[in-house]
């Protein structure tokens, strides 16, 4: 099976891009009927792996819709994804590994690093548009500035 | 109306009880001297037994800017000592947990036993002894350490009053839960927050700022029984209030909680908080615990770390669903951490530029739940160890700290 690369990568940039935009019914619309997504760290402090998010496709857009009812604790996050690297298909999933780093720019223009890791993707390549199967994003930070209601 | 100026600065027409003078939030003076009489003279909660569970495991700590190295034994009993060699300085031991035998300072490798603390060598010690700098007198500094319930509390100063008369009967609604089962700590993190570690403190004993929380609002502040609990308070400025029975299916995406989840003498979907004097909480949605401890960095800076314990031995299955439990509400990416974060940052934003004068703890309640007694309790407390009221802590000679 041929993949194209490119729609791959097109991918990872939407699903930035949209929730940096906070569009999340067109993020979920990225994501397969089984989707699954969580973010995950290992504690070097309780020396284990330790699981900070696990939301399936129907239950994440129910946080994400309920976002705007919320005191929400970040101005504006942009993720930016590089390094990415595509995996051999097995089963027309796609392993795809790549960067992220998330920064956090405050009302005033102030921007800091807010966390920074990897995105561990699955993405399906059985349609016109590849799609994302599930995400896990595995976090270097772990001592972060703030907590989010949107996730990264 | 408004306030004029005059208004707005002179001092509330309250009990000097019930309200706060700012400066105790930011000025350099008073986070010097609150280490010197609060952080370094009261019990601190450095971690969870379960953390070292095996001989020579070691945990790092950090107490009133004292680095702690906090170990198990070869003899299985843990003890503290500050992780700093007694040659040159440098931090002993520099990753957060582990396992060694021994502990070398990288710098000139002396090395130290963990049990003991004793220094067991020093490279051509030949010129240290030339000058009477003997091997035995260059042990690790040892820090008082007890444990009650499996919490690990350790005191800088070394002729303190027993921690369990310290804590004496305020976690009396904790101990049922934590204490007849085996528990671990199953989850960990750190907020470095720009706040002063009292305002953080602050958002754990102030149950009227719960309004702020959308989750709340929808699973808790609709219930009659919310407003009716009691405030219980302690000697040593500890306190606790009664539960209630949170109904969180009401919240989009949520479920009820597991009742086989309950932890014991809890029900599943039962809160709980415990606040012991300075910087400790206790947290507990019926199926898991949550502590809240601090390490003040400056006036405004504070690392905030959070644990959670469950039950050790239990299934994987039930496992995750506490964790999912915790992080649904409490984790960074949960419902309401992210909301308190902002609280605090919004108070430090506000205050500590110096010119807001007064905050207020003044609600009256008849000791119900968003009465601010439990404040009002712990700032009696840190006026009587400072020997300062925080209503006026500039006067020579408090009221509240000559009672």
């Amino acid at each position: 099976m041929t993949i194209d690369r490119n729609k791959i990568t097109d991918l990872i940039y939407d699903s930035c891009a949209l929730l940096d935009d906070e569009r999340f019914d067109d993020y979920i619309a990225l994501c397969t009927p089984d989707f699954t997504y969580r973010i995950t760290a290992f504690s070097e402090e309780i020396r284990k792996p330790m699981e900070w998010m696990y939301q399936t496709r129907e239950n994440l857009l129910e946080l994400l819709k309920a976002v705007e009812t919320h005191e929400v604790a970040v101005a504006h996050l942009r993720r930016v994804a590089s390094m990415v690297r595509i995996g051999e298909a097995q089963n027309g999933i796609v392993p795809v590994r790549s960067t992220v780093s998330v920064y956090h720019t405050w009302y005033d223009g102030d921007t800091r690093l807010f966390a920074i890791g990897t995105y561990k993707d699955r993405i399906t390549t059985d349609g016109d548009s590849p799609l994302l199967a599930s995400r896990e994003v595995m976090l270097d930070t772990r001592r972060l500035a703030s907590g989010s209601h949107i996730p990264i | 109306m408004s306030r004029t100026e005059a208004e707005f600065t002179r001092p509330p027409q309250l009990p000097a009880t019930h309200f706060v003078d700012n400066h105790v939030y930011y000025d350099e003076g008073v986070f010097a001297e609150e280490k010197e009489k609060i952080l370094s003279k009261t019990w601190r909660f450095v971690l969870h037994e379960s953390e070292i569970p095996e001989v020579y495991d070691y945990r790092t700590a950090s107490v009133a800017d004292t680095p702690l190295v906090v170990a198990r034994g070869k003899d299985g009993k843990i003890r503290s000592f500050v992780n700093s060699c007694s040659h040159r300085g440098a931090a002993v031991l520099r990753r957060p947990a582990g396992n060694l035998r021994a502990w070398r300072c990288m710098y000139h490798l002396w090395t130290y036993d963990p049990t003991t603390g004793e220094c067991t060598s020093r490279p051509r010690p030949e010129a240290f002894d030339a000058v009477g700098l003997r091997q035995e007198a260059c042990g690790l500094r040892e820090v008082r350490t007890e444990l009650i319930y499996g919490l690990v509390f350790v005191n800088l100063d070394e002729n303190c009053m027993p921690l369990e008369e310290y804590i004496g009967d305020s976690l009396f609604l904790q101990r049922e839960m934590i204490d007849t089962v085996e528990m671990e700590v199953i989850d960990f993190f750190e907020l470095n927050l720009k706040c002063n570690w009292k305002n953080w403190m602050e958002t754990n004993m102030d149950l009227y700022h719960e309004f702020m929380h959308v989750a709340n609002r929808k699973t808790s502040l609709q219930i009659p029984e919310y407003y009716t609990r009691n405030w219980h308070t302690f000697p040593n400025g500890h306190f606790t209030v009664d539960r209630y029975s949170v109904e969180y299916n009401k919240y989009p995406g949520w479920e009820d909680r597991e009742d086989s989840l309950a932890l014991p003498g809890m029900k599943e979907d039962e809160f709980q908080i415990t606040d012991v004097f300075p910087d400790i909480t206790f947290l507990t949605r019926g199926t898991v615990v949550r502590i809240d401890n601090q390490i003040p960095l400056s006036p405004t800076e504070t690392l905030v770390q959070y644990r959670a314990l469950g039950i050790k031995g239990e299934s994987e299955e039930d496992r995750m669903r506490r964790i999912r439990d915790y992080h649904s509400i409490w984790g960074l990416f949960g419902r309401n951490l992210p909301e308190d974060c902002l609280g605090v940052k919004l108070q430090g934003d506000a205050i500590y530029g110096g010119q807001v004068p007064y905050t207020y703890w003044c609600r009256e309640e008849n000791n119900l739940s968003q009465d601010d007694i439990a404040a009002r309790t712990w700032w009696k407390e840190w006026s009587r160890l400072m020997g300062r009221d925080q209503s006026q802590p500039f006067e020579p000679e408090s009221t509240v700290a000559a009672e």
